[in-house]
């Protein structure tokens, strides 16, 4: 069923693409390229989600993870005139949260949402109060143009001239995909997910699994914070984030908690908006700017109605591991 | 001779409950014991000890004459103690041959080898007689069917002492006979 949707929405797109490029090739290709773009932040939170609910953890705190790092990444990369030194601080602000949230999660065996709401207001709280106005990172993180693919008509101009958080986001996604399912992390970090006992009595330890991918998820969280302040648009301001985070999540569960499934749902999302965008520039449709920002949120609140009692959740998702119970 | 198991003046307190008040017992290989009580008599506390589940409050557990530590399954697993539990530690949603390598993976350059897990999979299900699909998923199966996935899960770690956690109840008289049978073959067969 699922297979089967996702093939209908793949040739549709085909068939638009085809049409729209053959009036103008240039827009064309440049919708796409805008629709990565929205996609990678999304998609790269996602993989947070996806990182921390295979192996039981919820985290709804993937977007004060992302506004914290947005805010560090630019700060430091502001006062120390140096971008890069910026994405590092962001990064590591990630893991920071990562492994808060893992201590309150897995080591005091807190209400998981509970957690997740502590660091989204404690982001909010701190970015706000923390902001000061006037700073500016000297240059954004600057695209890379592909050598070969670049120069390929129609996949070139799509593909070539991102950033390189663009591409290491990619290539993360595709490597976490195939280590989720084709390695012992990921059948381990599955089975912890599902039916944390049966690990353990199989010899793996639930607590160092579950710390370790929450904390890796945090460092792609800081990673998709950084790449919003450090190579999207080059600024910071309050409220930063608008809500990707939660809408990551919303692309989590569309994509079936599967890395590709997320990406692809991401992709989708992010063409949407690419779509709007340029219909809005040429003036085909008259619709207040305000009706299009919406257009994230609504999305979210359709798949997940539709979703809504046909997708299963890692069994163990939210429950702290007791182990003497078992 | 050394026993395969000796267990000690093991005492375990749950808060005011007393669950096993200074226990020894020992078994010999090739040996099958069953452990009787009413519910709430300790067993399966006394049996999660020695495979290193529960913490005990009190006294030692050797197996072949070399002491263990407590609250250590990975330790119990590396002295050949298998379990099987009164609730099966398989994931539901996982094949057979998933459940049966988890922890233990075969593995080339860092990814699973699925084919020879599988091979593995019939192989030693060939070998003591218990007949599984490697590809069923766990909750597709009979119970019957589950607790022989949590046996060969038990006995493909190289186990030289098989605890079983009330392995009767959740079966049909049927089933525990077919069970019973299994067992005497692997008490010849040295376990």
């Amino acid at each position: 069923m699922k297979i089967r949707i996702s093939y209908v929405i793949t040739l549709a797109f085909i068939a638009l693409f085809t049409y729209f490029y053959r009036q103008d090739g240039a827009i064309a290709t440049s919708v796409v390229y805008t629709a990565i773009q929205f996609a990678l932040p999304l998609a790269l939170a996602a993989m947070v989600g996806v990182m921390c609910e295979r192996t039981g953890i919820v985290n709804i705190g993937i977007e004060g993870t992302m506004l914290l790092s947005a805010f560090t990444a630019f700060f430091v990369g502001a006062i120390l005139k140096d971008t890069i030194k910026g994405l590092i601080a962001g990064v590591l602000t990630g893991v920071i949260v990562g492994l808060l949230l893992a201590l309150m999660a897995v080591s005091w065996k807190m209400d998981q949402i509970i957690a997740g709401v502590i660091i989204n207001i404690l982001a909010a709280g701190l970015t706000s109060f923390l902001y000061r106005q006037n700073y500016s990172i000297p240059s954004t993180l600057s695209p890379i143009d592909l050598p070969i693919i670049g120069t390929w008509p129609i996949i070139g101009p799509i593909l070539s001239f991102h950033g390189p958080i663009t591409y290491f986001g990619i290539v993360f996604i595709i490597g976490l995909w195939i280590a989720l399912y084709r390695t012992p992390w990921g059948l381990r970090s599955r089975a912890v997910g599902e039916h944390p006992s049966s690990a353990d009595t199989a010899g793996v330890s639930v607590t160092k699994l579950r710390y370790l991918n929450v904390t890796i998820a945090g460092a792609i969280g800081g990673l998709a914070g950084a790449y919003l302040s450090l190579e999207a648009v080059g600024i910071f301001e309050r409220g930063f984030t608008a809500g990707k985070g939660f809408t990551a999540l919303a692309i989590m569960i569309f994509g079936r908690w599967n890395p590709m499934g997320a990406f692809a749902a991401a992709l989708f999302f992010g063409l949407a908006q690419a779509v709007t965008n340029q219909l809005m520039i040429d003036e085909v449709v008259k619709i207040p700017p305000q009706f299009i920002n919406m257009l994230p949120y609504v999305l979210t609140i359709i798949i997940l109605a539709l979703s809504a009692g046909k997708v299963r959740p890692p069994a163990a998702e939210g429950i702290p591991y007791e182990k003497e119970k078992t | 001779m050394t026993h395969l198991l000796d267990i000690e003046n093991v005492t375990k307190r749950f808060g005011s409950v007393l669950a096993n008040d200074a226990i020894s017992l020992s078994v010999n290989p090739g040996e099958v014991v069953a452990l009787l009580g009413e519910n709430g008599a300790g067993k399966s506390t006394l049996v999660k000890t020695v495979f290193g589940l529960v913490r005990p409050d009190s006294g030692k557990i050797r197996i072949k004459g070399e002491e263990i530590a407590y609250g250590d399954t990975a330790g119990a697993i590396a002295h050949g103690v298998g379990m099987v539990h009164q609730h099966f530690q398989l994931v539901p949603v996982m094949s057979v041959t998933e459940n049966l390598i988890l922890g233990d993976e075969p593995t080339s350059l860092g990814f699973m080898k699925m084919k020879r897990a599988r091979e593995e999979v019939v192989r030693i299900s060939e070998k003591y007689g218990l007949e599984v699909d490697p590809d069923a998923i766990i909750e597709d199966l009979p119970v019957g069917m589950a607790q022989r996935v949590e046996i060969l899960k038990a006995l493909r770690k190289d186990v030289s002492l098989l605890i079983l956690d009330e392995p009767t109840a959740v079966l049909t008289p049927q089933e525990t006979d077919e069970l019973l049978q299994v067992l005497r073959n692997l008490a010849k067969s040295g376990v």
